[in-house]
């Protein structure tokens, strides 16, 4: 393969130039298309901000619904201790009563 | 060709409003066609896939993000990309004889010479349409969008030298073709 020559050079380009020439769309496939754009980008930005009020309200809902979980979940933990401790003092205060009663029969 | 930080904010402002996206269109349009046109070889399939283009543009554009290439790399490459399918599937159906196309409706001179001036042009059209997909966009870009080497290679991801060797050995490659047909 030879090199090119700069005559070939310029002669190739210059034939380049001749065919590829810029070529106008037609105006009416421009402007329909533009228009059919604009619909479709005012039609695809009403869905997303519809998606988003879907995406926030959904979103408010698994919150609260946690925040009540958490708060049952909670109440119920304390609710359980103050029983335990409850018991455990009841339990205690039998136990205290018992060996004094034995004494007492003994006597 | 705007500053590339106006650029930048019309991009921008695009992903949010409709107008901004219609300018940016208007500014790319003509020569997304051309890429299409010359890739295809008719008006038809031209319009079409530039339709294509830019829907596909619209609504990948909040996806989009400036690596500093102009915002033509990203459309060319939707476009190439468009393009490269509808040549998959269009072998499957039917040869597209391309220069006949493009070469048709472009003169209006005396039938002697458009007769020659065509068939001139048939020949280095049919010799272009069988280059690889990468020296065809190179002279899309060169010859019908005019751009520069450093603008090519900005669209094509590769360095202004590589643009000039490719663009060299794209020229022997015409030039050997042309000789042996």
């Amino acid at each position: 393969m030879n090199d090119l020559k700069p005559n070939e050079v310029i002669s190739l380009a210059d034939r380049l130039q001749t065919t590829l020439k810029q070529v106008k769309p037609r105006t009416e496939f421009v402007a329909d298309l533009k228009r059919k754009l604009i619909r479709e980008s005012r039609t695809g930005q009403q869905v997303q901000s519809e998606w988003k009020q879907t995406l926030t309200w959904i979103a408010i809902g698994a919150g609260s619904l946690i925040y009540i979980a958490t708060l049952l979940f909670v109440s119920a933990k304390s609710a359980w201790w103050i029983l335990s401790a409850v018991g455990a003092l009841l339990g205690w205060r039998k136990s205290q009563q018992q060996p004094a009663k034995q004494t007492a029969r003994v006597k | 060709m705007k500053a590339p930080s106006d650029e930048s904010a019309l991009v921008e402002r695009a992903k949010n409003e409709a107008p901004a996206f219609g300018e940016l269109y208007e500014r790319y349009v003509t020569r997304i066609y051309n890429y299409v046109y010359y890739r295809t070889g008719n008006e038809h399939d031209a319009e079409d896939l530039t339709a294509r283009v830019f829907m596909r543009a619209m609504k990948q554009l909040p996806n989009y993000t400036d690596r500093g290439l102009p915002f033509s790399a990203w459309l060319y490459r939707i476009a190439h990309n468009l393009v490269a399918n509808w040549h998959r599937d269009e072998s499957r159906r039917r040869v597209v004889p391309l220069e006949e196309h493009i070469t048709h409706g472009l003169y209006t001179d005396a039938p002697e010479y458009v007769a020659e001036a065509r068939e001139e042009e048939r020949r280095l059209l049919d010799v272009i349409h069988h280059l690889p997909d990468e020296r065809q966009q190179l002279l899309i870009l060169k010859f019908v969008d005019q751009l520069s080497n450093a603008e090519i290679g900005a669209i094509m991801n590769r360095s202004e030298g590589a643009i000039k060797s490719l663009y060299h050995r794209t020229l022997l490659n015409l030039r050997d073709d042309l000789e042996k047909e």
